[in-house]
């Protein structure tokens, strides 16, 4: 157990100690941070800038229904909008010029109470502003009528600004926002599991070809080693994430307030804890199947280059469970009849299942049942890969044949 | 201590690597063990390692299977490496907790193993700046840092220069002395024949030659004698023509004759002959093959 311990100390050094490692999650933390602070330091910029914003906020206001167009201004200006109301009086094609000269943002041309043109350079892909006329446009005319037909102000008020109090109350999965955090975490599942179960595989191979195996097979148990090196690899993976998804909840709370409204932000950040545990689990689960089979793999090669070709059948499976994963969850259906087999079966179920359980609803005993299956496939595989890479790591030259590894598990397994 | 192999046998799928292999080995004193490439070799020391087990046969240390936990083996594998890209100091404490050993015990070891081997200064260089033979001697180190009863070397020779060769043999000299059980193996003859009393020589997984160096070499014929003096060629032709009845054959060889007596009695009825003809002789002593020539006789037959 101590030689145990002491493989896992040391590859678990081996991987965060490394220049790559330290700077890949430095720049994946950097670049959530300047995500997530974009709100603040924008704002700032903003305060800081007064002068820009009003230049580009104005909006020339022409009523030619009303004896005195200045009042529609200050009606306008009343509302509170982010938009700034200037009365002019002016040709349309000096308007028109102006606007194009970026003097005013766009310009409102009111030829009765509901009929207006809008001058606007490029209409942008949401353009606040002619929602916010639209409304401001509305309100005035309503509140004219009710003036004729002698409502008191206060009535109009009641009436004009009134909402309807909305409670939302869910009895299903909100499918629109699991989507986000089902696809990021799908998302870090894979990376995580890819990449660094590939890594055993290549240490594996690289010490073999350096010959430290030699040293290391005649001072530790082959079990110690290998297990060590996944578990010491896929915990410096779980380091990684944690780092990344961390420092994410870090930077969002402290900017919070700043991204009210932004539903791809919010759904991210308020995904359920109980996702994130079931995340965990599935990665765990799902790093050890495929880790123990990178990690057998890679005792048979010779040199680091072999690697690759023989890693690939294994890669492989691996990017179909998540294309299939990404597709069903794309087109919404993550109950298909393919999606609920892949839930169970040990390649894909990490995936698969983590995937409706997020986005659906999967009863306890079937998630049970295939944290089962899994579970028992993952110490299955692990005896299994011992066994190969107790053989593999001290045969160079050519790699044995299936039915001669099948021999060797049989008897060193006794 | 007395490690003994009894009738040890092992199969790759078809290939039967090691037929019947039996060997003893006793504390403070060197064994080699030789053979050809791929005569089995690596294969006999990693099941006396119990890296696997053999397929059939034993392998005790005074009686016993061998405990891991109180028998400490030192080896220093023949295809060499270590990491090369990490810090010397790093990988012998990886190593020496493998083994077992504490950080602070296993620091004192491999320091003072470094200053042995005049190797202080590369403490904390990347092992992949040292020279190949500096690197071994990093390997020498790894085999050693645990102070192991049971010490295995193969080829630790090859790629050192001479001074460093030197360092390397008082080293051995030192393990045997320390009362250690020296497994050596090596294809450079003259250290074998320095170190070991017992050889073993392995040829295509069979046990063809073992025993006392000394007692092999002496149960050969023993009724050839080198003789050398100043003038090679004249005691020749006068062993020829005028010894015939003492001598069954004469040679002249690079440097010397070799003459086969009769009978092992008439050695002296030689020396008083060459004496009365008058010759110069400076050398005469019983031909005793070398180990390298008993290697050769015993391995170029098979693989």
């Amino acid at each position: 157990m101590k030689q145990f311990f002491s493989v896992l100390k040391f590859e678990y050094f081996n991987y965060t100690k490394t220049k790559p490692f330290i700077i890949l999650t430095t720049a994946m933390i950097l670049l959530i941070g300047a995500v997530l602070f974009y709100p603040r330091v924008f704002k700032q910029s903003d305060d800081g800038n007064p002068v820009g914003e009003g230049e580009k906020s104005v909006i020339a206001l022409m009523d030619l229904s009303a004896k005195d167009p200045t009042k529609t201004a200050a009606y306008f200006n009343a509302a509170g909008t982010s938009f700034e109301f200037s009365s002019v009086e002016k040709s349309i094609d000096e308007l028109k010029e102006d606007i194009k000269n970026g003097v005013y943002l766009s310009g409102v041309v009111i030829d009765s109470d509901l009929k207006y043109r809008y001058f606007v350079n490029d209409v942008a892909m949401n353009d606040q502003a002619s929602y916010v006329i639209d409304q401001l446009m509305i309100n005035k005319y309503r509140q004219q009528k009710l003036e004729e037909i002698g409502a008191s102000s206060s009535d109009i008020q009641q009436i004009l600004y009134d909402m309807p109090q909305k409670e939302v109350i869910q009895t299903g999965k909100n499918q629109m926002v699991s989507f986000l955090y089902t696809y990021v975490l799908i998302f870090a599942l894979y990376m995580a599991i890819l990449l660094y179960g590939q890594f055993v595989a290549t240490g594996v191979a690289a010490e073999k070809s350096s010959r430290a195996m030699e040293l290391l097979i005649t001072s530790a148990k082959p079990t110690n080693l290998m297990f060590g090196k996944v578990i010491g690899s896929g915990l410096a993976g779980l380091t990684q994430m944690g780092l990344i998804l961390g420092s994410g909840f870090v930077f969002y709370s402290l900017n919070k307030p700043l991204w009210g409204g932004n539903m791809f932000i919010e759904s991210i950040f308020g995904m359920p804890f109980e996702i994130l545990l079931y995340a965990l689990l599935f990665f765990i689960l799902g790093f050890f199947v495929y880790a123990f089979m990178y990690g057998a793999l890679g005792s048979l090669a010779n040199r680091t280059e072999d690697v690759n070709g023989l890693v690939m059948p294994v890669t492989f499976l691996f990017i179909i469970a998540f294309m299939f994963t990404m597709f069903s969850m794309g087109s919404g259906d993550v109950d298909s009849i393919g999606m609920k087999i892949l839930s169970y079966v040990p390649f894909t179920s990490p995936m698969a299942m983590f995937a409706r359980i997020s986005m659906s609803h999967v009863s306890p005993f079937e998630i049970m049942l295939s944290v089962g299956i899994l579970l028992a496939s993952t110490i299955g595989i692990g005896y299994i890969a011992a066994g190969i890479y107790k053989v593999g790591v001290l045969i160079y030259g050519k790699a044995p044949k299936l039915k001669e590894i099948i021999k060797v598990i049989k008897t060193a397994n006794k | 201590m007395i490690l003994t192999a009894d009738r040890i046998t092992k199969n790759f799928g078809e290939k039967q690597v090691l037929k019947e292999i039996s060997l003893s080995a006793g504390s403070g004193k060197a064994i080699g063990i030789l053979g050809r490439n791929g005569a089995g070799k690596t294969t006999t020391i990693r099941i006396l390692m119990n890296v696997f087990p053999s397929d059939s046969g034993s392998v005790l240390l005074d009686g016993k299977p061998i405990d891991r936990k109180q028998i400490k083996f030192g080896y220093l594998p023949e295809e060499r490496g270590l990491y090369p890209k990490k810090k010397i100091i790093d990988q012998l404490l990886y190593l020496a907790a493998l083994g077992g050993m504490k950080k602070k015990e296993a620091i004192k070891s491999i320091d003072t193993l470094l200053d042995r081997l005049e190797m202080t200064e590369y403490r904390d260089k990347k092992l992949e700046v040292l020279s190949k033979g500096n690197q071994q001697k990093i390997q020498l180190v790894a085999a050693l840092l645990c102070d192991p009863d049971i010490v295995i070397l193969d080829e630790p020779f090859s790629g050192l220069d001479p001074v460093n060769a030197v360092l390397l043999k008082d080293l051995v000299k030192e393990l045997i002395e320390k009362n250690k059980l020296v497994l050596f193996s090596s294809h450079q003859m003259n250290y074998v024949e320095e170190f070991c009393d017992e050889i073993l020589i392995l040829n295509d997984g069979k046990v063809v030659l073992s025993g006392n160096i000394k007692e092999i070499k002496r149960s050969y014929d023993r009724r050839k004698i080198v003789v050398s003096g100043t003038d090679n060629h004249r005691i020749a032709e006068y062993a020829k023509a005028g010894m015939a009845d003492i001598l069954s054959d004469v040679k002249i060889e690079d440097d010397h004759v070799l003459l086969t007596l009769k009978e092992i009695s008439m050695k002296n009825d030689l020396i008083a002959k060459l004496s009365q003809a008058g010759h110069d002789v400076e050398n005469f002593h019983v031909y005793e093959p070398s180990l390298n020539d008993i290697f050769v006789e015993y391995t170029e037959r098979a693989i």
